[in-house]
């Protein structure tokens, strides 16, 4: 009986031995994955100062930019608020099969907006002057240099009267919304286990520099970084410079 | 030679040894038995086989293990150059193998059947997206890969192997003595033996321009299909075969067998090859392709009217096409060979009626499989496959594996 025992023993283990042949990833703890666009152009830089006047017309005054050229360069490489349509997707290890993490909404009419240029502004002298315009005596407040790009003066109407001295590029209060990738501020977190990989499309406005009057035009790249360290995905993260342009990279945990 | 070789001496000594124990050997002397009034007793086997089947070779992709991080082909450490094969495992599995025959009175021999069967499926997969380090070996050297240069970033395959092997066997006693006894055996053996192996080949991330608006609206259609190949063949064989069989007795119900035969067949190999690799190809207003695109398409990109940005997209007048290649063997002849041996023990479980046995035994099957696979693939006028050359590759099977089974007399 001692002799089929040790048999029966000795078969159980060849079988367990025989079913532990696996590929499949081992997890671990996750990893922050985080991945963010970015737009940059050549964007025209002005002395602007704070003024105020009843632009609309309601009775009520209104804060207004009144712009002048710069002492330095008149353009300056910035961070460019671009819309974009992306996707993110994500292919689990060892399986074949992609799972979009990005909302539908965000692949469609260019929701998700790049950053805009938040560099600190820089001086402006003097700080505080007055112009005459026409009849009317502005005081202007608050000088400082600051790009196109830049939130503040997008969204603030502007002084354009050459002829009187300020020249702002165009007149309207533009309103781009929040800089958000596919609806989340800023940057898409994933949480990547070993073997996870994830697929990132997008595709820039088609003509984006219309709006602001770009010096260059802008192009639109990824960035990517784990655990707040930058990874190199594969593929190009940058777009060319051309209207509507597209970019397609993907980054594998090992 | 260095093969024969090793099997030729130890069979010599297993004969000399035969022999010289049934010259010695002297019967006891036994009470004359009861007398049986019947021709013979019937006899059955029934045994479960802990069997692996080796030697198939399926061989679904290469590996460019130089530039993959984490190589399935090799372990870490080792060395080569350039691409390496990856292989199917196959696992031990339990089949059943049955034999039943009838026993003559007074050694006119007996006559048996002996049936076994084994289905064997076997799986590997490996997904490296981006990495496009696997080599799509068993698809049709024409447009495969996402970049029609052969690799892909993932594969699954599954390879299935299906044996049925039946014998019906006349056979009696050579010799007996005290310490031997020899039994010689001949008979028809049939063999059936398919293989066929499945593999698919993926583009996981070929990080292709985005199908994104404004461009398009989003076209999964275009999304790289994978390529998928099938390789299989079936054999269908017959003939004679013959061996011997040893039975040692030890000590009171214990004894020592082993055994030997080999069977040389005759029968009919079909072999069947397909795939279907993708492409894509720019069509013209009436749906009629204009050209095939090649890599990086830029085409994806690009506008109808390249001087006006705002015509539509190229990319609406794309589409993915499958490229089918098939090659197909109805019938040809073949000449398998068959050697199985085996060694174990027999124990006497109640008289003469119940016996328990157990041992390890060896098959090897030569020549019943191949696959074929197109070397060269063109296309003609009507963009139908032509295949140019064939590669034919002859498979061999082990099946080797312990047995436990019990036998009953009656």
């Amino acid at each position: 009986m001692t002799r089929y025992g040790c048999l029966a023993i000795a078969l159980a283990a060849m079988a367990l031995n025989a079913g532990c042949d696996t590929e499949q990833p081992l997890q671990s703890g996750g990893q922050n994955l985080k991945i963010g666009f970015r737009s940059e152009a050549a964007m025209s830089v002005y002395n602007v100062w704070d003024t105020q006047v009843d632009i609309d017309g309601d009775g009520v005054t209104d804060r207004v930019l009144w712009c002048e050229a710069p002492v330095g360069p008149p353009t300056r490489p910035v961070d460019y608020p671009l819309n974009y349509s992306v996707s993110v997707e994500l292919i689990p290890g060892g399986l074949p099969y992609p799972r979009r993490l990005s909302p539908a909404a965000a692949a469609e009419g260019f929701p998700s907006l790049t950053p805009y240029d938040e560099a600190v502004p820089g001086p402006a002298f003097p700080e505080n002057k007055t112009v005459v315009a026409g009849s009317t005596t502005l005081q202007l407040t608050g000088g400082r240099e600051i790009t196109v790009a830049n939130r503040d003066f997008i969204e603030t109407p502007k002084i354009v009267a050459p002829d009187l001295g300020s020249i702002c590029p165009f007149a309207p209060a533009l309103d781009l919304g929040e800089s958000n990738f596919a609806g989340r501020p800023a940057e898409f977190g994933v949480l990547m286990q070993r073997g996870d990989t994830v697929v990132v499309r997008a595709r820039m406005f088609g003509n984006p520099g219309d709006r602001l009057q770009t010096a260059s035009p802008p192009r639109l790249f990824g960035v990517m970084t784990l655990n707040g360290r930058a990874v190199t995905p594969a593929g190009s993260t940058s777009t060319t410079t051309d209207p509507g342009a597209g970019v397609t990279f993907s980054f594998t945990y090992r | 030679m260095r093969t024969r070789l090793r099997w030729m001496l130890p069979l010599c000594l297993f004969a000399a040894f035969a022999a010289t124990l049934a010259q010695e050997g002297v019967a006891p002397e036994a009470k004359p038995p009861k007398q049986d009034r019947r021709m013979g007793t019937l006899f059955a086997e029934v045994s479960g086989w802990w069997v692996q089947p080796q030697g198939l070779e399926y061989t679904p992709v290469s590996e460019d293990y130089l530039v993959t991080f984490d190589s399935i082909a090799f372990p870490k450490g080792l060395k080569s150059l350039g691409a390496v094969g990856v292989t199917l495992d196959h696992d031990y599995q339990v089949e059943f193998r049955l034999k039943a025959g009838y026993a003559l009175r007074d050694n006119h021999g007996e006559f048996s059947v002996t049936f076994w069967k084994l289905d064997d499926e076997s799986y590997r997969a490996a997904f490296r997206p981006g990495a496009f380090v696997f080599g799509e070996t068993l698809a049709a050297p024409y447009r495969a890969g996402a970049f029609e240069d052969g690799w892909a970033d993932g594969f699954d395959a599954v390879a299935r192997t299906k044996t049925q092997d039946v014998r019906v066997d006349y056979g009696r006693v050579a010799f007996s003595s005290p310490r031997a006894v020899g039994k010689w055996f001949v008979g028809y053996r049939n063999v059936l033996h398919d293989r066929s192996i499945v593999t698919s080949y993926y583009a996981l991330a070929p990080n292709l321009p985005p199908l994104l608006p404004p461009l398009t609206t989003p076209r999964p259609d275009l999304d790289p299909l994978p390529d998928r190949a099938r390789v299989e063949s079936e054999l269908q064989a017959q003939g004679l075969e013959g061996g011997m069989d040893f039975v040692f007795p030890i000590k009171g119900r214990f004894s020592v067998e082993t055994g030997l035969s080999i069977a040389v067949l005759r029968g009919t190999l079909k072999t069947e090859y397909s795939s279907s690799n993708h492409y894509y190809a720019l069509l013209d207003g009436e749906g009629q392709i204009i050209r095939i695109l090649e890599p990086p398409f830029d085409e994806f990109e690009q506008r109808q009217d390249p001087t006006n940005p705002n015509s539509a997209p190229l990319v609406d007048r794309i589409r993915q096409f499958s490229l089918v290649t098939g090659y197909t063997v109805p019938r040809e002849s073949t000449s398998p060979l068959i050697v199985e041996a085996y060694l174990g023990f027999r124990a006497k479980l109640w008289k003469d009626y119940l016996e328990m046995f157990a041992g390890v035994r060896n098959i090897r099957m030569s020549r019943v499989g191949a696959d074929a696979q197109p070397l060269a693939v063109g296309q003609n006028s009507l963009r139908r496959q032509i295949v140019q050359g064939v590669s034919r590759v002859e498979h061999d099977a082990d099946f080797e594996g312990y047995y436990l089974g019990l036998a009953v007399r009656f």
